[in-house]
């Protein structure tokens, strides 16, 4: 058996081949007889249309890696015994590993017909379904084991509720009573409620279960949750809440998911693998509304919190700029003092400047002053002896005046008194002959000559009688 | 003036030495007539100098006085300053 082709082949073959070209293959007519592989193709064709729903126990169960084989066996303890040869093929070994439990009561779904290879009659089962509440339980417990080590019932993979539910997805039956339930407890708070319409129990039931979840998830992204909740029942009637392609479906759901199902007692994987679960649906709107409620009597505390930390803080505020009015007061009443100080530094700078300008100005005026006094000084000075040499000299002039004065007026005299004719006073007279020439010679002269005698007092004009050299005297 | 001055020093001591010569003994009687006449001339001379001199001294006496008599005043405003 290890050694078969790989079954998928056939399993491929049951599923994609139409009946048509299954029949096409069948040369019945044209022959008068079959190959094997024709007959063996014809016999699995006509065993093909069996409804195959096949209710037994199962044992010799033998598990390879990505397959199984396993013998069915007559569970009525009075009906007579008998077996029947099963195969699981890769895709639902996955599945159903976990119901593969020698004696486990359950109804298997598949394909009858013989393998080829070795003309072995056999049933390629696709479908596993526990029987009876026993079955049930224990495939219950296999499925949360199976889980539990996978990990879909880790809190670090539930997904945390937004605080505020406003959009709810709610999967369930529109005819049961949990939806009337749920309705009637969430109260009136304005929740939008997408509700899609799905089985809760048979056959149909875990496949659209699964598809609302994902339609939601898919479709409307936008949702706070997805609630999924069904009424109580029999642990039959709650299978599909304990399959596995549900808590699959629950496990990959992006959006949270809170399921409310069955009653006070009734636990799902549903449940186990929800982000959120609840007994009932009732308990669902519960905490949904509980939430909103609890969130208005927040946001009042909030509203009062913040009224009161507005008040605190416009308060706070309010000293803030008081104190900040204070401070720039007497920032500018201190900066208006600097001021006034630097002005005032400066005004007694510019007043000693001034002080000293105006000193340097007294102190050029004194000078000038003194210099003008001086200067005044040394012209009176200058102007007296100038008067002194005027006068020095106008009186030197006129003591050299005087002096050439007296000088002639001495000469005068002298010369007055040396005057050659001033002796004729005493007696003298002068003689001259008529070329007005002094005769001192007697002999000069000779008789009949004229002289003229010059007397004191007028003159004698004579003539000369006799001439005598030898005697001082002549005779006229 | 100076020439003037000049001339009339010169002439005053030509005319003391006229007069010393006068009062040589040996002096003839018409050469002592003649320097006599030189001396009076020379006298005539000097005399008119002098005056001359004289008169220009006074005027300029004068001028000076009145000169000095115009800068009074300004020595007294000055005085003020």
């Amino acid at each position: 058996m290890g050694k078969e082709k790989d079954p998928l082949e056939n399993w491929d073959l049951f599923n994609q081949q139409p009946e048509d070209s299954i029949k096409q293959v069948s040369p019945v007519e044209k022959k008068q007889y079959l190959t094997v592989n024709e007959f063996l193709d014809l016999v699995n064709d006509n065993l093909a249309k069996i409804d195959c729903r096949v209710l037994g126990e199962m044992s010799d169960i033998n598990a390879r890696d990505r397959y199984c084989f396993f013998v069915l066996k007559e569970s009525d303890p009075d009906a007579e015994s008998a077996v029947v040869e099963c195969f699981i093929g890769w895709r639902s070994y996955e599945t159903y590993k976990h119901l593969l439990q020698d004696g486990m009561q359950v109804v298997i779904t598949g394909f009858a017909g013989i393998y080829k290879k070795s003309g072995r009659f056999r049933i390629d089962v696709l479908k596993i379904e526990p029987f009876g509440e026993g079955a049930l339980k224990q495939a219950f417990e296999a499925l949360k084991k199976k889980l539990q080590e996978k990990g879909y019932f880790a809190p670090e993979h539930k997904k945390a509720l937004p605080e505020i539910i406003q959009k709810i997805g709610l999967v369930t039956s529109g005819a049961g009573a949990a939806i009337k339930d749920f309705l009637k407890n969430l109260g009136q708070y304005g929740f939008q409620i997408y509700h899609i319409n799905v089985y809760v129990e048979g056959d149909y039931a875990e496949d659209s279960i699964i598809s609302a979840i994902r339609y939601f998830n898919r479709n409307m992204p936008y949702l706070d949750v997805i609630v999924l909740i069904r009424g109580g029942g029999s642990i039959e009637s709650l299978k599909a809440f304990n399959s596995e392609s549900v808590a699959d479906a629950i496990f990959d759901s992006w959006l949270p998911v809170i399921t409310g199902i069955g009653h006070e007692r009734d636990i799902t994987i549903a449940d186990f693998v929800a982000d959120k679960s609840f007994s009932t649906p009732t308990a669902v709107a519960s905490f949904i509304r509980t939430q909103r409620e609890q969130l208005i009597q927040n946001l009042d505390l909030m509203v009062d919190g913040f009224i009161s930390s507005m008040e605190a803080n416009f308060e706070a505020l309010q000293e803030t700029i008081q104190s900040f009015q204070q401070d720039i007061l007497s920032c500018f009443e201190s900066i208006l003092e600097r001021y006034f100080f630097s002005i005032r530094h400066c005004a007694e700078r510019m007043h000693g400047r001034l002080n000293l300008v105006f000193d340097s100005y007294r102190m050029i005026e004194k000078k000038f002053l003194s210099n003008l006094s001086e200067w005044h000084l040394h012209t009176r000075q200058m102007q007296g002896s100038f008067f002194e040499m005027r006068q020095a000299l106008l009186h030197n002039f006129q003591s050299l005046l005087e002096k050439l004065n007296n000088r002639l007026k001495v000469a005068e005299a002298r010369l007055t008194s040396s005057n050659p004719e001033s002796i004729l006073s005493r007696g003298y007279s002068i003689v001259y002959d008529d070329e007005n020439k002094i005769i001192k010679d007697a002999g000069k002269t000779k008789q009949g000559d004229r002289i003229h005698i010059k007397l004191h007092k007028g003159k004698i004009i004579s003539t000369v009688e006799q001439t005598n050299n030898n005697e001082g005297s002549g005779t006229c | 003036m100076l020439k003037d001055k000049e001339k009339l020093k010169s002439a005053l001591q030509k005319l003391e030495r006229i007069v010393e010569d006068l009062g040589k003994k040996d002096i003839d009687v018409e050469q002592g007539l003649e320097k006599f006449r030189e001396g009076v001339e020379l006298i005539k001379f000097c005399r008119s100098q002098l005056q001359k001199a004289e008169n220009e001294f006074i005027q300029l006496k004068q001028e000076l006085e009145q000169e000095s008599e115009g800068q009074e005043p300004e020595t007294k405003e000055e005085d003020n300053l």
